[in-house]
């Protein structure tokens, strides 16, 4: 057990976790939002709740599966709140149609000049596929396949049986692929 | 194997997560049929995009502006809590000895205003009653 005695020992221990786990939970953030700019803004949160909340860590779990915990439970709160400013949003310019118009132009050609950087068709598809499973599902999936992790870490990250990481990981890549032919049969 | 059969396990297929004998009849299945073969290869495009996704690297000089991000908050928080007790007191004095001086001053002018209103009153009051009831001793000796 590791004690933390001094500020010197929690900027070590911090320093040490930041080297180790932070492509970590950066793949995990962009598993959730699919943007760099964003992924890094969860990113710099969640490290700076790991340092405040150092002196809280009791190492009854290991510091991995506390830093993951952390990672995904912002990275849900992140997701939440875009939903909600997405409905405000609607609301906002189904009352306001030259605003409408403004955002719908603005929106286009800034999709425009990233398209030349990255596939931003497969980046869509796949953000719109994985937003459609349920919390639970696309947590699993995304510790699963954009960290690697196993199904025994994936299971004491989220709490649960590994049976039950068995059948969320299952039900998402049903539903994952049910979305994506979806739209491939539309777009045939 | 018919399309649907193909098209549910497209994704397992992907995985490699298919018994050696469906592996064997999807390719089998793939390579007949222009459809399947579409999606297989579109599906497969989208979910390799994870990897592209998670290879993406994360910002180097993230490091310093997490340990900015900690100090300004830590310099914001190093107010002692003696000073804060201090400021709380100033102020609350400064506002009880606001409210006494105007409760005092209040008192000392109401005093004032309704000694002035009853004098102006009272004298309002005796022209009044000198005006039009009163026998004084000049009315008198005129009259008679």
């Amino acid at each position: 057990m590791q004690e933390i005695n001094s500020a010197t020992d929690k900027k070590t221990i911090f320093g040490k976790a930041f080297s180790d786990y932070k492509d970590k939970v950066f793949s995990t953030c962009m598993g959730f939002v699919h943007n760099t700019e964003d992924a890094e803004d969860l990113v710099q949160e969640i490290f700076i709740e790991v340092y405040n909340s150092l002196d809280k860590f009791r190492y009854e779990s290991k510091i991995s599966t506390w830093i993951y915990r952390i990672a995904v439970n912002k990275s849900l709160n992140y997701i939440r709140k875009q939903k909600r400013k997405n409905i405000i949003q609607t609301i906002e310019l189904l009352f306001d149609f030259r605003k409408a118009e403004y955002t719908e132009n603005s929106t286009v050609s800034h999709d425009q000049s990233h398209n030349k950087s990255e596939n931003r068709e497969l980046k869509l598809v796949l953000k719109k596929a994985l937003n459609t499973l349920t919390e639970n599902q696309k947590t699993a999936f995304v510790l699963c396949k954009y960290d690697e992790l196993s199904y025994q870490e994936v299971a004491e990250i989220m709490n649960i049986s590994v049976s039950s990481v068995e059948s969320l990981i299952h039900r998402a890549k049903l539903n994952l692929q049910k979305k994506l032919l979806n739209y491939y049969k539309g777009n045939y | 194997m018919k399309c649907q059969k193909v098209q549910s396990n497209l994704i397992f297929f992907i995985g490699k997560e298919l018994s050696q004998e469906d592996e064997e009849q999807t390719k089998l299945h793939l390579s007949a049929c222009d459809e399947c073969s579409m999606l297989y290869r579109r599906v497969n495009e989208t979910i390799n995009f994870i990897n592209i996704e998670r290879n993406e690297k994360v910002n180097p000089f993230l490091f310093t502006r997490i340990n900015e991000k900690i100090k300004n908050s830590n310099s914001r928080e190093i107010i002692p809590a003696y000073y804060r007790l201090a400021h709380a007191f100033v102020f609350a004095l400064i506002i009880s000895a606001g409210l006494a001086a105007g409760i005092l001053l209040g008192t000392k002018n109401a005093g004032y205003f309704t000694g002035l209103n009853s004098k102006k009153d009272k004298t309002t009051e005796t022209r009044e009653f000198t005006g039009d009831f009163a026998f004084n001793d000049e009315e008198i000796n005129n009259n008679y």
